[in-house]
Parts: C-alpha cells; structure tokens; sequence
C-alpha cells in the first residue's frame, strides 16, 4: 500500500471525518462514542448512524490523528468498559489545515448573498 | 443504562452479532454504547432505533475494509474496485440486499445444521470401540415379533465357536437409593461381566467387573453411572471402595461408568430408551447355572462382538443353523434367533425421520435459492437501462459482468457468515427443544464438512446469479444488432420458468406437510383401548414386600377412586410369552399362541377403564381363592378362539409352571377387555392375556391409582401413604397416563412440528416468488395489452388471454410437481400414520392452494391493466 504523501497529508480530511473531528474537540478532545453521536446530532440537528461514527473514528485512528483505548467505566461489574478516542497533535493540525484551506477558498466570496 | 434482564440480554445479543465484525471488546463496548443511546431516546422508538444502529454496523465496516484494502484511494483498481462498486450498489438497494441474504442465511443455516445432526448422529452414533463390529441378538417369535432372549438362549450363543468375539447379557433394574436425605428412585442395569469389554468402553474411575462377580451369591457390588455420579456423589473419585445403600442393603462400589452405555432396559419392540435416566448404576447379573439354561422366560437383552474376521452375515447364518440345531431338539417352540447390527438397533428409526427432514430442507435451500434468483433476476431487469446506458458510454462488458459478479459474492460471502450463526443456534435450539433423545445430539456441532457443501452451493448460487445480468448484456447487444429489439421474449420465457419452477417446488412441499399434518391428527384421535388418562402411575422401589399393604393405605385415602397394583401400565408392554390352550393339540411348533403376558392386581381393569366385553374380570374373592383365573383381550379372542367358546377354555402357561411350580401354570379365562395399544397409538394391537398378580407370583412394583379429582393435597397424601407403610420404599415419580400418552406422541409431533415449519417457510418462499414473478409477467405485458384495446379488441377476451398466459406456467409447473410429489412421498409410507402417501384430500388440496395463489398474483394486475385507459398507456411509455 505506496500511499503517497499528500494522500496522508491534512487535506485527505473528508467531510464526515472533519465534523466527527471538530465533535470531539469541542467535547474536550477525547470521548468514546456515544457522545460523539450525541454532540454531531445535537449541533448538526439531524440524525447520525452511530455505525458510521464508530467507523470514522477507527479510520482516524488508523490515520494517526487519534489514540484510543479501552477503559473501564462505572463501578465494579467488570467495569462496562468503552473505547475512548483522544485527538493528537496530527489532528490538531490537521483541523487548522482544512480550516486555514477553507478559509482561503472562502476569501473573496464575502459579497455573494449567501 | 438499563440494568434488568431484557436489556442484559439485548446488549448480549448485539454483541454476539457483532462480534465478527468488530472483535470480542469493540462489540461488547459498541453493544452497551448503543443502549446508552437507546435508553436516551427511550420506548419503542429507542429499540426500533437499537436495531436499527446494530444492523448498519457489518455495511460499514465491509465498507471501510475495502476502501482500506484498495490500493490506493485515487485508483482504485481491479478486484477491489469491483467490490467496492458491488457493496455501494448493494447499500443503496437495502431491500434487496437483506431480502436476499436473509433467504440464503436461513435456509442455508438450517441445511447445515440438519446435516450435521445427520452426519453426527448416523454416520458416527455410537461412543463404543469398533461399533460396526457389534450386534443385538434377539428372538423372533413365531408371531414374527421380536423378544428378547432367554438365559438359555444366550448360553446356545455363547456356545457357537468362533462366531462372537464375545457375548453379553442385561436386564433393566431398579431400586431405592439410601441418602442422608432419604431415599430416591434410581434406574439401572444388571449386566454380566464383559459387558462393557463387549463394547468397548472403560470406566471413567476404578474397574469394571470381574467374571467372579458375575455368579449367583457373588460379591455385592455396583458401578455408578456418571451421571447419578456426579449428581449424588459431586464427581468424587473417592467413592471407589466405599458402600452404597441399594434397597437397604449395602453395595461396594468398584468403579463408575462413562455415560452413553445406553442399552441397558431395551424394550422388546419400541426404540432403546435413550435416557440418561435409566443409566444411575449397573450390577452384575448373578444368574445361577440353573437359570443359565433356563428356555423360558424371555428375561435378557443381549449384545455381542463380531470375531475377528467374522463378517454379521456369517453369524446371521450362524445363528440360522443353531436355531435349526435347537428346534431339531425340540427346543425354543419354533422361535428362531435372529441378529441386528448394533448401529441400526440405535439409530434405526431415526435415520428415516431424519433424512426426511434433511431431504425437506435441502427442498427448502433449492426454494430459495430459486427465489433468489428470481430476485437477481428482477434487479437485473430494473437495472437494464442503466446496463444499456453504460454499454452505449463505452463500458466494456467484462467489467461490468465482473461488477456483478462481485455484487453477488458480496451477497454470498454475508449469507455464508448468516448460515453459521443460523446453523450453530439451530443445533441448539434442537439441543433444547428435541422431546426425545437423539443419541449423541450433545456431541454434535457445527459440522466442517456440512458448512463447507452449503457454503460451495452458496457460491455456486452466487456465480450463477451474478452472470445473469452479464448475460443479459450479451445477449441484448446480439439482439440488438441482429433485429434491432430488446430480449422481451426472453425475458418473459424466463419469468415462466421460474414461476413454474417456483409453483412445482411449493406443490411438493405442501403435499409433504399435508401428509404428515392429517397423519398427525390420525395418530391423536386413534383409540387407545383405556379411558383413565387421569390415573397415576407409581412405581414404588425399596418397599420390602410391602407393596400390597401400601395399595390398601392408598385405596383409604379420600379422593382416591380406584387404585391397583400392576406389572406394566396400560402404555407399556415389557414381557411376551407363549401359551398353550388345553385340549387344542398343536399342529406344529411354529403355531404355538404366543401373546403379551400381563399380570395384573385387583381393581386394574377398573382403575384403568379398560371395557369388560364379555364375561367378568376376577374380584377380591377370586383373588383371595385358590382357582386360577386369566382374562383375554379381543386380539387373542379373535386370533385363537375363532368358533367362540373363549370363556371356559384353559390356557397353559409353561414359563410359569417352570418358574413358579406346576400348580401355577394353568388359568381358565373367565372374562374377555377391549384392546389396549399398549405400544401408543402407533402400533397395531396384539394378543395379550391377563393373569393375576396374586397366583402369578412376579414381583410387581408399579401401583395405578385413579383419583376423583387431581390435587395437590392427594400427591402429599399418596406420598405420606407409602413412607407410613414402608418408610425405606422410594417413588421415582408421579406421571399420569396422560403424561405417557404425550411421551408417544411427542416425537411424532415433534417431527411433524419441524416438517411442517421448514414446509411453510419453503411455500411462503414459492408463494412470494411466484406472486411477485407473475404479477410482473402481467406488468410487462400492460403495453401489448394498451395497443390491443386501442384496436377494439374485447376487454374481457383480452384479460382471458393475459390470466391464461400467466397461468398456464404456475398449471405446468404445478402438474410436473404433483406428479414430482406423487413418487416422492412414496418413500414417506412408514412415517405416516393411517394415511396413505397417495392421500387424495392431501393433493387436491396442494394443487388448489398454488392454483389459487397464482390466479390471485395474476387477477390482480390484469384487471388493473385492462381497467387503464389505453391511450394513456400508449402515451406512458
């Protein structure tokens, strides 16, 4: 798999993985799924397939822009436990890629009445 | 977070779904992730939304995993570009795609599963060493029934040299087992020593038994089975050389028995009773060499091994020779010895119930794979325009085949994941559900072999349905250029096939489930020859001889009607024997009377509601006088005393002048009971003469007893009974006929059940394909239809004309059914019950039921083509 390195570069951020990205920012920067869903449903206003939320963050991961791990959480009972995914520094930049990308495209287009 | 059992066992289950898609861990976090999310929305809506969430988990990650395998996002090439067009144009038609899946998963899981109980259960039944070297020797009588041996009879094979390796006998035995706790009922066996060297099994601790303890007076000593092992003893190997308390006395255990020794209480005609029940303990058989060469009764089971070299024709004729040798000594009155392998005495009416049942799935597996197609079929013609379109931008046909293919396989490969989640909870579901035992159903998985055929039909089915729509390419292009036309003729001869496949599969196995239902409804409404259903049967072990004191205690006690002691219940036949009618010399041995032998207590026939039809049955006065007196069933009335005259006539019975003194072998019948099967419904009558247990000294330990009414208090009050009279005695169980009754039953219905339900699934299968196919046969004709009423043609003359053609498919293939079916159910003769496999109500009805449902599937539409305006037809396409 010869992937070149701008395919790995920041502007291989898809729409999906960029929401699921920002998501998780504003959730501290590291969650395990659920409220994930929760904050794309909450601020996007329609509904997310949590299958498909599950996927992008495994494939983010597999990108390097997140570590994730198994946790135990709540008290006793084998710990119920949940993956929880932290954003990292290729996220971060990343992000501020796609938005300093975005940004540039946007410049000029400030008089259309959008 | 819902903590009770429903959402303990829904997390369970998604994450069992789940887990081949993402792992143990990732399912089991997802699974209760999913519920979090579930609870947050709550009610229906939050489960429907649970499922929902589960089920767009295995699209997605395919998904990602192609998208992860394809070398390379920009181009995507090859294979993996045709997967990944394969699995986004399944995504986009969900529908089809679980339709499809679903179909295959069901009905290729339940093929798989049905083999490898086959496979399991027929090809591999026994855990003994070398099983296809062992036999069941038994008697034939010359009624042409089968009986067991008599200690004599086993020591004329025992004699024969060079034939059998070596030769064991067993009886059934029962007794109250000592506890701290009390005394509890326990089921086993007498053997004689090489039994369990004859089969080939060793024991799980300590030995087995020494030839010296097979003697009459020998040592008393017992092996445990594993199971009352395990439950009474913890599995404690220690137990070895220590005592038990059998009827009060003790018994030193030598060794324990691995489980699976099955054979120990053979009944002379009904199937091994494969229970672990009867399995708790095995003592050796102390015969005395008297007994030996006792020719009467007929007491022992016996099992042996072929010699080496011995092939079991050679002994059968062995066998032969010596019967000819014992009759020559006027021995045996005409019974001859007859062997059977040991594998078919296991599994032998099984083997044709369950072949049936595979032979119904894989009819089922043929159904969907049928529809299916037919569903490959229909998509490949929806999509034709955009097959069309891509061919004229230049696609070459190669990589669009190639894509449908793909998409097939796709289909394939998520079926074949289905089918062995299907297969493994199939099997246990059978595990769970069986009513009977199946030897060795424990043992049996998923079978390696059985995946591996249904998934090679799996992919077969793929490849072939895959190429259809490629085909179609080639074949429209060809079409084209040689009349300028798309394949409407093709395609409509196409749709006809399948339906008349679909409707010749459906008659089939209709007419299979009608059989078996209406045989079903026969077998329960046969006449059983007893009305007490509600009466208890008790068999009381460990009451020291006490046994007529207990039925006189249980006779007192309020509420009880009627209560008797007997040898067997009316549901039971466990002793067969010959008999002699005074003054009737015999014209030659093989005529010698032969019938089920009954000893009976006072108040039985009563206690039982078994009908008097003709003189008396003996009363407490005859049963306390000296006279000697039998009564008869009708079956031995008709069969022996054709010029009447049966009431008066002396019977001799010699086994019983043998065994308990001369005096004890003549009775005079004084009175004549209505027949009872005592085999269930299914087997015929047969002769049976009653004697009773007062002058017909056999120990006799079951008591029936016949209440006013079922309650509770009665149970306690019986029970109390019995510890009062002989507080060492023990009852195994409190079972009603009733309850024997649905014993009988239950296997038949069992099979009927699953018959039944794996016929439905394939006729709602054919019915679907063929509702959907000839409803779109109609569909495609709706323009010829328009130009045929714009000319003036007759509207109803135009409907006759499209109902006929989509009938006259569903007529052919139903007809080449019927006639498929009429030699396939042939087969079935034996498994039916007093319906013939040519049942004429059976057939009728299949063939009006696909008739019906095809003249529905194409009314409906026809009325609705003929119905529109035809310009507007005309102008639509």
């Amino acid at each position: 798999m010869d992937r070149t390195v701008e395919e790995d570069s920041v502007d291989a951020l898809g729409g999906f993985e960029h929401r699921v990205l920002l998501a998780l920012v504003r959730l501290g920067g590291r969650a395990y799924s659920v409220p994930v869903v929760q904050e794309l449903e909450r601020v996007g206003g329609r509904k997310v397939a949590p299958a498909a939320v599950y996927v992008t963050l495994r494939r983010l991961e597999k990108r390097g822009m997140l570590t994730s791990e198994m946790v135990p959480t709540g008290d006793g009972e084998a710990g119920r436990p949940r993956r929880f995914f932290a954003v990292n520094e290729a996220a971060s930049d990343a992000l501020r890629a796609a938005r300093a990308d975005l940004e540039s495209l946007w410049a000029g287009v400030e008089a259309l009445e959008l | 977070m819902t903590a009770g059992g429903d959402g303990a066992r829904r997390v369970r289950l998604a994450s069992l779904l789940l887990r081949p898609f993402l792992g143990a861990a990732d399912a089991r976090a997802t699974a209760e992730e999913l519920d979090e999310l579930r609870a947050a929305r709550g009610g229906w809506g939050g489960e429907a939304f649970f499922w929902h969430a589960v089920a767009g988990y295995p699209m997605r990650v395919a998904l990602e995993w192609v998208r992860d395998t394809s070398p390379g996002r920009g181009g995507m090439d090859g294979v993996w570009r045709d997967v990944g067009f394969g699995a986004r144009s399944l995504a986009r038609s969900p529908g089809f795609t679980v339709m499809t899946v679903v179909i295959l998963a069901v009905s290729m899981g339940a093929a798989t599963a049905i083999f490898s109980v086959v496979r399991g259960v027929l090809l591999d039944p026994l855990p003994y060493h070398e099983p296809d070297r062992l036999v069941a020797v038994w008697v034939r009588g010359n009624d042409g029934a089968r009986a067991r041996m008599t200690p004599g009879n086993v020591t004329d094979v025992r004699s024969l040299n060079g034939v059998f390796a070596s030769v064991a006998a067993y009886q059934g035995s029962s007794a109250a087992l000592g506890t701290d706790e009390g005394s509890t009922f326990v089921r086993g066996g007498a053997v004689t020593p090489e039994y369990f060297r004859t089969l080939g099994v060793e024991p799980l601790v300590g030995r087995d038994f020494r030839p010296e303890e097979g003697v009459a007076d020998g040592p008393s000593v017992v092996m445990l089975g594993a199971a009352l092992w395990r439950r009474a003893f913890g599995a404690d190997a220690g137990i070895v050389g220590r005592t038990v308390d059998l009827n009060g006395d003790p018994f030193l255990v030598v060794g324990v028995a691995p489980s699976g020794v099955y054979p120990t209480t053979i009944s002379v005609s009904t199937e091994i009773p494969f229970t672990t029940s009867n399995q708790d303990y095995f003592l050796p058989l102390q015969f005395t060499d008297e007994l030996w060469n006792l020719r009467r009764p007929h007491i022992v089971g016996t099992v042996a091994r072929l010699a080496p070299g011995v092939e079991s024709t050679e002994a059968a004729a062995a066998l032969a020779t010596l019967t000819d040798r014992l009759h020559a000594r006027g021995d045996n009155d005409g019974e001859s010895l007859i062997l059977n392998p040991f594998v078919e005495e296991v599994v032998g009416d099984m083997r044709f119930a369950l072949l049936t049942l595979f032979a119904t799935v894989g009819l089922v597996l043929l159904i969907a794979v049928v529809n299916v197609g037919a569903l490959f079929v229909l998509r490949g013609e929806d999509r034709g325009s955009e097959i069309d379109v891509r061919v004229a931008l230049g696609a070459p046909w190669s990589r669009l085949a190639r894509q449908f293919l793909a998409e097939s396989l796709l289909v394939a490969v998520a079926a074949s994941l289905g089918a062995f989640l299907v297969a493994r909870a199939s099997i246990g579901l059978m595990r769970g559900l069986v009513p009977y035992q199946i030897p060795r159903l424990d043992d049996v998985g998923v079978d390696a072999v059985a995946m591996a055929a249904t998934l090679s039909i799996g992919l077969a089915v793929a490849l072939a349905f895959g190429l259809l729509p490629a085909w179609r390419i080639v074949r429209v292009r060809r079409d084209r250029q040689a009349r300028g036309h798309t394949a409407g003729r093709y395609q409509s001869r196409l749709h006809g096939a399948v339906v008349a496949l679909q409707a010749g599969l459906g008659v089939v196995v209709l007419v299979g489930a009608m059989l078996f239902a209406r045989s079903f409804s026969a077998l329960s409404s046969v006449e059983l020859g007893f009305t007490s259903l509600d009466a208890w049967v008790i068999p009381i072990s460990g009451s020291g001889g006490r046994i007529v004191e207990i039925v006189e205690r249980i006779r007192g006690i309020p509420g009880v009607r009627s209560a008797a002691r007997t040898y067997d219940h009316p549901l039971e036949r466990d002793w067969g024997d010959s008999f002699l009618i005074r003054g009737r010399p015999l014209a030659s041995r093989e005529d010698t009377p032969y019938g089920s032998l009954r000893p009976f207590g006072e108040g039985y026939f009563e206690t039982a509601g078994i009908r008097v039809v003709e003189g008396r049955v003996p009363d407490a006065v005859d049963f306390g006088g000296d006279a000697r007196y039998a009564v008869v069933n009708e079956s031995l009335r008709d069969r022996y005393f054709h010029e009447g005259g049966v009431l008066g006539a002396t019977i001799d019975v010699p086994s019983a002048a043998r065994n308990f003194g001369e005096d004890r072998g003549s009775y005079t019948i004084v009175g004549v009971v209505e027949d009872v099967r005592f085999l269930g419904p299914e087997a015929p009558s047969e002769p049976a003469f009653y004697l009773p247990l007062s002058h017909f000294p056999v120990s006799a330990a079951t008591v029936l007893v016949r209440p006013i009414e079922r309650d509770v208090d009665l149970v306690l009050s019986i029970r109390q009974a019995v510890r009062e009279v002989a507080p060492g005695a023990a009852i195994q169980s409190m079972r009603t006929l009733q309850d024997e009754l649905d014993d009988r039953l239950a296997r038949p219905r069992f099979n009927m059940m699953l018959l039944i339900s794996f016929a439905t699934i394939g006729l709602v299968l054919s019915g679907l394909g063929a509702y959907g196919l000839v409803g779109r046969v109609v569909v495609a004709r709706t323009r010829e239809i328009g130009v045929r009423m714009a000319l003036g043609a007759d509207r109803r003359r135009v409907a006759r004309s499209v109902l006929w053609g989509a009938l006259l498919p569903v007529l052919i293939g139903g007809g080449v059914g019927i006639a498929a079916a009429a030699v396939l159910v042939r087969g079935l003769r034996s498994l039916l019950f007093e319906i013939s496999p040519g049942d004429p109500v059976s057939f009728a009805a299949s063939a009006l039921f696909i008739l019906g449902v095809g003249a529905l599937a194409a009314l409906v539409p026809t009325l609705r083509a003929v119905a529109v305006d035809p310009a507007r037809t005309l102008r639509s396409d």
